[in-house]
């Protein structure tokens, strides 16, 4: 017999670490900031916000590092890691599969092929973000289009559909690579396809946070009713559930959650597989409770493996090749565990 | 009024051209425990699959209390017709009990999440088929005939008028397909109506008021169990010699396949 953690307990333990993590990242990175000083930054800065004069003021440069720098991409790794493990939280319930990771319907390909194209094209930043979004946002149409050609449309055949959308976009993506300048275009292109928060500014943030919260949001308000498709389409539709409507609300809510934080942080696997994972292995499956925790454990979890990325050599490394790094033996670990919350 | 669900020359095909059953005409009134016989194959769950709204028939119709399905929402006609699948394969370890709330779902809308009175009504119905012992295990570790009572718990959950039930005994053992049994009889009494598919006739006697039997794709025999399940027609139906006789001990007919 298992016995799940009591959620409330973990929920707790993982969201009081969540301000400690984020003060101990800011002091992180080759500009030494104590954690006093980065705390009274922040503060001040918060207090600035509500007109209540800085009660203490330090020089520039580090409020810059903290303020403009930092903290942005410190926000950046909570909201995508959030954002991804949501959506792939949710995706595993609806598909009935825990193997299931949130570009499933080809979300990241159609991404990937959307910024590949716009760096083609031009850097400006504003350009690549926004083709990412909406190719991602397209790829999942044409997935969702080519499963209604089938009659009945079954969840087995999205998973397909989304196989071949996912191999023509990746091709182009390849096309793409392949006629790219290698002397400035190419690096430019392999460097986002392998994901990295290098650079995230404010702007980024204010344009990501709007999909993001929606987002997240729907599937935290309709998260019991994961489980009722967990259950299998047939059981679902006959206890009253229009599987067609919620499913295509989740995948709604998920590929725009998941193209919003691919669009500022390029692609980046493993999280929204491994997070939901690890939350049902603490709480069990049941997603009223599974779900906000994958949420807040995919927060945590981007933002130290951010802060590897950018501190573990004096160049950044890739993030999508350290989710992979850290989250593969991880799961394999995990996996070794009885408690692995699936069957 | 009393509660009828009512079917009328209701049939179903796939495809334009195949059909699985055709010209099936039955009805459970309130209280009401029928038994449909039949070989694999004839078309026992595609119909019982149309009573739940998981296939929508090509042609006949189905009411209840008068009223068209059609004129039912989703959510209205599983509060009011729940579905006991053959079996359930669980994919996640949900709890018992996390398991049974999901029979709530036709009462909440779609953001809602289950409230207090829906867990105490939750429990109530693990309670009532007594499985109360049960509610903390994950569903993937119970023994099949436990979670089969979990299912039916699950059912009662949705506080339904009429239970569609698709074989509820054939993955029991032998003790647990009689309990079963008798939970469906004891709702009966407290009026919640079963239909159940079945490949064991004597299930016609043991608990039913009706009896069917579907064969060739269509309904070739329906009413009373005793005029239904007779030897010429489990013969016609099967293929197989049965002997149906009065047994006293037992107290109704048997059903004995003179097999050796």
């Amino acid at each position: 017999m298992r016995t799940w953690l009591p959620t409330t307990l973990v929920g707790y333990v993982i969201f009081a670490l969540i301000p400690v993590l984020i003060l101990i990242s800011l002091t992180l990175g080759r500009f030494p900031i104590h954690v006093a000083d980065a705390y009274l930054i922040v503060i001040s800065a918060v207090l600035e916000i509500f007109q209540i004069t800085p009660i203490h003021s330090l020089p520039s440069v580090q409020e810059t590092i903290v303020l403009e720098i930092r903290l942005p991409r410190i926000a950046a790794a909570l909201l995508v890691g959030s954002a991804l493990s949501v959506a792939g939280a949710a995706y595993q319930g609806m598909f009935r599969n825990p193997l299931v990771s949130p570009d499933i319907l080809g979300v990241s390909a159609g991404a990937g092929f959307g910024a590949s194209l716009a760096i083609l094209i031009s850097s400006e930043p504003l350009l690549i973000q926004t083709m990412a979004f909406a190719c991602g946002m397209i790829a999942v149409g044409m997935t969702w289009l080519i499963s209604r050609l089938y009659r009945p449309a079954s969840t087995l055949i999205l998973v397909l559909a989304g196989i071949i959308v996912g191999t023509v976009f990746n091709a182009f993506v390849m096309l793409i690579k392949d006629i790219a300048d290698p002397m400035n275009k190419l690096p430019e292109i392999v460097s986002w396809l392998m994901g990295s928060l290098a650079g995230t500014d404010w702007g980024d943030l204010i344009s990501i946070t709007p999909a993001i919260t929606f987002g997240v949001g729907v599937l935290l308000l309709i998260r019991w009713r994961i489980n009722i498709l967990a259950l299998g389409e047939e059981e679902a539709t006959a206890l009253g559930v229009d599987t067609r409507v919620l499913g295509a609300l989740i995948i709604t809510a998920s590929t725009v959650v998941t193209a919003a934080a691919v669009s500022i942080s390029g692609v980046i696997g493993w999280v929204g597989l491994v997070i939901p994972h690890l939350s049902r292995m603490l709480v069990g499956p049941e997603y009223t409770k599974m779900l906000p925790l994958s949420a807040v454990m995919g927060a945590a979890f981007l933002l130290i493996v951010d802060n590897i990325a950018r501190t573990l050599t004096s160049t950044e490394v890739p993030l999508g090749v350290l989710t992979a790094l850290i989250g593969a033996p991880f799961f394999a670990y995990l996996l070794t565990r009885k408690k692995v919350g699936w069957s | 009024m009393v509660m009828k669900l009512v079917t009328d020359a209701l049939s179903f095909g796939y495809t334009k051209d195949s059909v699985v059953f055709s010209n099936v005409s039955i009805n459970i009134g309130k209280g009401e425990v029928m038994a449909i016989l039949g070989p694999n194959g004839t078309g026992k769950s595609t119909f019982i699959k149309c009573l739940v709204r998981i296939l929508n028939p090509r042609s006949g119709s189905i009411s209840l209390d008068g009223k068209d399905i059609s004129e039912y929402s989703r959510e209205e006609w599983a509060r009011r017709i729940a579905y006991v699948p053959q079996i359930h394969n669980a994919m996640f370890p949900f709890t018992a009990f996390d398991f049974i709330l999901l029979g709530r779902a036709p009462h909440l809308k779609m953001h809602q999440q289950p409230q207090d009175s829906d867990k105490q009504k939750a429990h109530a119905a693990a309670t009532r088929i007594g499985i109360e012992h049960l509610l903390d295990r994950p569903i993937t570790e119970i023994s099949g005939g436990e979670r089969q009572m979990c299912v039916i718990a699950r059912a009662l959950a949705q506080e339904p008028d009429i239970l569609i039930l698709d074989e509820p005994t054939s993955h029991l053992d032998y003790g647990n397909q009689f309990k079963c049994l008798s939970i469906i009889k004891a709702l009966a009494k407290e009026g919640i109506s079963s239909l159940m598919s079945t490949h064991v006739p004597d299930h016609g006697f043991i608990s039913s008021h009706k009896a069917a039997i579907m064969h060739k794709a269509s309904c070739t025999a329906y009413g009373d169990p005793g005029e239904v399940i007779t030897s010429d027609s489990l013969f016609e139906t099967y293929g197989v010699f049965v002997a149906v006789e009065f047994h006293a001990q037992a107290n109704r007919q048997i059903c004995v396949p003179l097999v050796t």
